[in-house]
């Protein structure tokens, strides 16, 4: 047995362990920590918690057959803990412990910690700060207002006094506009780290935030934790559930790790996917279980404003070992995608339940710089996903989504409005019980997919699918049992591709300019 | 004329309306920002009362001014009219009056066209009446689908009437005051316009812009006429409410203009 230590701080350690399963290990296992039993578990990233500062730790981990070795940490300097209830914060559930936290977040010095500790406390909104961890103990909850009025509002677009540069705060759904700050926000601040094993609760129901959810009201809603403009923020081990919207939304944000997280909402919630990076460098999810309403994780870039004004591709992206269930997506890429999407790597998962495996979302008019590339998944459980892959060239978004100039199937020159997608890979995919179809690709004549290659993957479908659209485009009719389509691709390699239960053709093959099937 | 205060008086207004659209499509558009701001039941009532005079009971419009532009920014006041009452006869009113944009005619860049053999200057004025009340059609009834053809209109204004070297709308011997009623047209389509299309918002906002600096720094500004004050004053306030203009700097000078 192997695994190594992928984070450490002052009082926490996250291991990962190496070959024993994708999201879940094959055995549970034992984790002892200076020869004692810490717990056992079947997770393949499980967090330690409870360590103390400066302190050398040994740990290693077992099964029935095997032990790994030992492998040795020594925890990081602390230098205080500023603990909420000594600044005033009740936790009791009544009181609004707001400004107490905040008060502890401010005066919160370098190598410190804010500690939360177990009790229910109800907020607002808090704002981080550079150079903070925050930790969420076990037993804690923060749990949301759900009262508008209480939100301050973060402007979508300020002008500059010269009338010559913008500042932007608030975004939704990919343009800048007006949105009510996060339960959590973070505003071009570095260096934080929000860990524990307690719960950031934003108490969402129709009730409030999901009652007429399309529509603007004073604002747009809220997310659970939304990072603007932040670099060097980790989060890990805590619950994040019942968001107003998207759970957590890094923008324009660099050098994020999301560790062991749990992101929960109802299968029915409006809009509240997971994680979606938005225009994000350098992010790695690792260990997170998914189960909520809409995509799990969705790689953004902003629609054509924001595209076409930054350049701000997201990329550099890993995520592994994760659980994604019930959601629309599991990796969706889009739609707002106008600044490109570029080296995402995503592998050791297990897609359970969802609309798509991954699906990718784009059409006429979301602009030249809106390129897909360097997109590889390997190592991929899916079980009872609706169409494993998806490769939209035709997504019926926005108002012109049903247009001639979206839905046309005939060739349109290629012009400054016309998206790209490269290359993408897919190794090692298991998907058990599909209904709609293997796969469905469909990229543009005139701009066609630049290369798909599927090594070693297997499909089969369930005893009693489920009809449904295999892809969001016009002329894409309900179905079950579809084979692998592909319509528009410069190069597709078909190496040990399998289909089984399929009715019809199992490829589905037009368009293709050249064909490699090994 | 320096206006300390504000007072209306129904029976006055009441007897300035024409019950002709072209003549009075200023004054209701005034009237409706006038009741959304105070409330007072007078003006909504002179409003509505208007409406009956101008709609036939089945919705279809009794003015012979059916085929002018004009009637376009007097048919501002329908969409006011429809939500206040839900009365669908203003709802066929206003669907009567857009299915005469599809009418018309167009020029080979798509520029619709007052008649075959207007003037530029013909076309620029009817745009400025008739821009607004196509974007809000398309902003509440159309679900936003022909958005591209009215952002097509600015830009072929833009194309043929801006000057770059001056940063004004005057070729063609466009007037200020005809500047001045484009700037007031952009400033209400904008207000119509859903910021979710916002590339298409952020344009328009930018057009205001550079069409309100363009005017206060050309040097016939001390020349202007009061209605032509009085249209580039409301632009600029609508232009500060709706963020395409920067209050601390536009406001005053707003407010000034109508003093």
């Amino acid at each position: 047995m192997k695994f190594k230590v992928i984070y450490q701080s002052a009082r926490k350690a996250v291991i990962e362990l190496i070959g024993q399963g994708y999201y879940e290990t094959e055995k549970s296992y034992e984790v002892y920590v200076n020869n004692e039993l810490y717990t056992t578990s079947n997770r393949t990233v499980l967090s330690i918690h409870n360590l103390l500062p400066e302190t050398t730790y040994e740990i290693y981990v077992k099964n029935d057959t095997e032990k790994s070795e030992v492998v040795t940490i020594t925890t990081s300097y602390e230098f205080v803990t500023l603990n909420v209830r000594d600044f005033g914060a009740k936790g009791d559930g009544i009181q609004d412990d707001t400004t107490f936290i905040q008060c502890a977040i401010n005066a919160c010095p370098k190598d410190s910690r804010v500690l939360i500790p177990a009790g229910i406390y109800k907020i607002s909104t808090l704002f981080l700060k550079s150079d903070l961890k925050l930790e969420i103990a076990k037993g804690a909850v923060l749990s949301a207002f759900t009262d508008r009025s209480k939100f301050p509002i973060l402007p979508g677009i300020i002008q500059s006094y010269d009338e010559k540069e913008e500042y932007n705060l608030g975004t939704w759904e990919g343009n800048p506009l007006d949105c009510f700050s996060a339960i959590i926000t973070g505003i071009n601040v570095s260096n934080v780290e929000i860990t524990g094993e307690g719960i950031i609760d934003g108490c969402a129901s129709r009730e409030n935030w999901w009652n007429n959810p399309k529509v603007r009201n004073i604002a747009w809603r809220p997310r659970l934790i939304f990072l603007n403009h932040c670099d060097h923020v980790t989060i890990q081990g805590i619950t994040v559930q019942n968001s107003p919207s998207w759970n957590i939304h890094p923008y324009f944000s660099d050098d994020l790790r999301f560790l062991d997280l749990h992101i929960l909402n109802p299968k029915d919630s409006p809009n509240t996917d997971g994680l979606d990076p938005e225009s994000c460098r350098n992010v790695e999810i690792v260990g997170v279980y998914f189960s909520l309403g809409d995509d799990c994780i969705a790689i953004k870039s902003g629609k054509i404003y924001m595209g076409a004004k930054h350049k701000r591709p997201s990329e550099n992206l890993e995520i592994r070992q994760c659980c994604m269930r019930d959601g629309h997506g599991s990796i969706t890429i889009g739609s707002e995608m106008a600044g490109g999407v570029k080296n995402l790597l995503v592998k050791e998962c297990r897609f359970l339940h969802t609309d798509r495996g991954l699906r990718i979302k784009t059409r006429r008019g979301r602009g030249k710089d809106a390129i897909i590339d360097g997109i590889t998944f390997e190592d991929i459980v899916m079980d009872h996903v609706m169409t494993p892959v998806v490769i939209n060239g035709f997504y019926y978004c926005d108002p012109d989504g049903h247009s001639e100039y979206v839905q046309s199937k005939e060739y349109y020159p290629v012009d400054d409005r016309t998206p790209y997608i490269g290359e993408l890979s897919f190794k090692n995919l298991a998907c058990t019980n599909c209904h709609a179809a293997a796969g469905y690709m469909y990229g543009l004549p005139e701009q066609k997919i630049k290369k798909v290659t599927l090594d070693n993957v297997a499909v089969s479908y369930a005893k009693d699918p489920i009809k449904s659209v295999p892809a969001m485009m016009d002329g894409a009719d309900e179905t079950a049992l579809l084979g692998l389509y592909a319509n528009n691709l410069e190069e597709l390699i078909l190496k040990n591709v399998t289909i089984t239960g399929n009715e019809g053709e199992a490829f589905l093959i037009s368009n293709v300019d050249k064909l490699i099937e090994e | 004329m320096k206006i300390d205060r504000f007072e209306l008086d129904g029976s006055l207004l009441a007897g300035m309306l024409t019950n002709i659209p072209a003549m009075d499509g200023c004054l209701l558009n005034g009237l409706v920002y006038y009741y959304k701001k105070t409330k007072e039941t007078a003006v909504r009532d002179i409003l509505v009362s208007y409406g009956n005079t101008w709609i036939d009971k089945d919705g279809s419009l009794k003015s012979i001014e059916d085929a002018s532009f004009a009637k376009f920014y007097a048919g501002n006041v329908l969409y006011f009219l429809y939500e206040e009452t839900q009365d669908e006869r203003y709802r066929k009113a206003i669907e009567s009056i857009k299915a005469g944009i599809e009418k018309k005619e167009r020029t080979k860049e798509g520029t619709i066209c007052v008649e075959k053999t207007a003037s530029d200057l013909a076309i620029f004025r009817a745009l400025s009446n008739l821009l607004p009340f196509y974007m809000r059609y398309e902003t509440v009834f159309h679900k936003k689908e022909n958005y591209n053809d009215v952002m097509l209109q600015f830009k072929n204004i833009r194309d043929r009437f801006f000057d770059e070297d001056k940063m004004l709308y005057l070729k063609e011997e466009a007037s200020l005051t005809d500047m001045a009623w484009f700037a007031l047209a952009l400033a209400q389509t904008i207000e119509a316009t859903s910021e979710e299309i916002y590339e298409q918002y952020h344009a328009l906002q930018t057009m205001l812009r550079e069409s309100i600096k363009g005017m206060l720094a050309y040097d016939k500004l001390e020349e202007a006429d009061a209605s032509t004050l009085f249209m580039m004053s409301a632009a600029m306030l609508m232009g500060c409410r709706e963020r395409a203009l920067l209050t601390e700097k536009y406001e005053k000078k707003a407010d000034e203009m109508l003093h």
